[in-house]
């Protein structure tokens, strides 16, 4: 398998992603192990690299498999793969629902997905919350220090209006390699 | 030439800095393209994530190109996409060469902790910073607890829950049209 089959492939796992993230993980564990390419143990630390590296998962997972693989190539060729059909439908469709959406029937429909998004955003916070802090201790309990760093974040973001939130990250990110390991 | 400037480096910073995936890019793409220089409105945004949820591809590329798109066309698109997905790459090639230091490293596991601990507080504000422009009245509120909860106690996959919610805004849509022409 050259760097055309890995391109064709990425792209085909780019294209059936619907949902992103951790949603194309079966898809492209099925590919790279079934093919061959790399055991399942190496997919399990695909997974935990990508989690641990900033950007999106689905990118880094690609450019991860894609280094391993082929190198610098590897990564270019993966990466590109699976971010061209975001690139081509996302264009499309932002064409479409932006000529669309200053119609009212659509302002309508937009008010009722609104809310519904913000409840996959409460999901998502739940789900870190959970992962992080609840499960996050040493011995599978609550992690109390990241739990208080959590709170004291909040209550910043909550009264410091001008807080950024890569100022956040980083800070939280640099307290917890110092305190925290 | 200077917009495609700062849409390609505000998306490599954001890029940069997103930790645990998609929606977690949402405080600072508010911060900066909604507060910062008023390009597009909070509910532009929202409604950008919403479709980017529901079509193929991944979500922070299909948000990126959305907005990129909306502030400069194709042009535009191409260059919050490149933003977005350049620091992964770059990361990745020089992390990949030696993984196995790093997932073991424990500096690395205390500042992830530190991480987790920020991204969890900055997903429940930005809930809380978005609820005058996307949740608006009772009705509203009980939508999004609704959405919350079958994703995260039952696990259903937020694809069908933003499907359901376009379903529901149309019927919705619908009906109030009707009631307009009436």
């Amino acid at each position: 398998m050259g760097l055309w089959m890995l391109f064709l492939t990425f792209l085909k796992i780019g294209f059936f992603t619907v949902g992103g993230g951790l949603a194309m993980l079966p898809l492209m564990q099925q590919e790279l192990v079934s093919g061959g390419l790399m055991t399942m143990a190496e997919t399990v630390d695909m997974v935990a690299v990508s989690q641990m590296t900033p950007g999106p998962f689905a990118i880094n997972a690609s450019a991860f498999a894609g280094m391993r693989l082929y190198g610098v190539w590897g990564a270019a060729v993966a990466t590109l793969g699976v971010t061209l059909p975001s690139a081509v439908i996302a264009t499309l469709t932002a064409k479409f629902f932006i000529a669309f959406s200053k119609r009212q029937a659509v302002k309508d429909t937009m008010a009722t997905v609104r809310p519904v998004v913000m409840g996959l955003i409460l999901s998502a916070a739940l789900s870190v919350a959970n992962a992080a802090l609840l499960q996050g201790g040493t011995d599978g309990g609550i992690d109390v220090p990241a739990l208080g760093l959590a709170m004291v974040s909040l209550v910043l973001l909550l009264t410091v209006k001008k807080l950024s939130p890569i100022l956040l990250i980083v800070i939280c990110g640099a307290f917890g390699a110092i305190f925290l390991q | 030439m200077k917009k495609l400037f700062q849409i390609f480096s505000t998306m490599f910073f954001i890029g940069l800095f997103t930790v645990g995936g998609g929606l977690a890019m949402l405080p600072q793409m508010t911060r900066v393209f909604v507060r910062k220089r008023g390009w597009v409105t909070e509910e532009e945004i929202v409604d950008y994530f919403a479709v980017s949820q529901s079509v193929p591809g991944v979500i922070a590329t299909n948000t990126s190109v959305m907005i990129g798109y909306k502030l400069a066309g194709t042009p535009g698109a191409m260059a919050a996409v490149l933003g977005a997905v350049l620091p992964s790459f770059l990361v990745l090639i020089a992390v990949t060469v030696f993984y196995q230091a790093f997932i073991t490293n424990p500096v690395m596991a205390g500042a992830l902790r530190g991480v987790g601990a920020a991204v969890a507080a900055l997903l429940f504000y930005t809930v809380w910073g978005l609820r005058k422009s996307s949740l608006r009245g009772v009705v509203d509120i009980l939508l999004c607890l609704m959405a919350a909860a079958l994703v995260f106690v039952l696990n259903v996959n937020p694809v069908w829950i933003i499907l359901g919610g376009f379903l529901l805004g149309i019927a919705r849509a619908i009906v109030r049209a009707k009631q307009g022409a009436a």
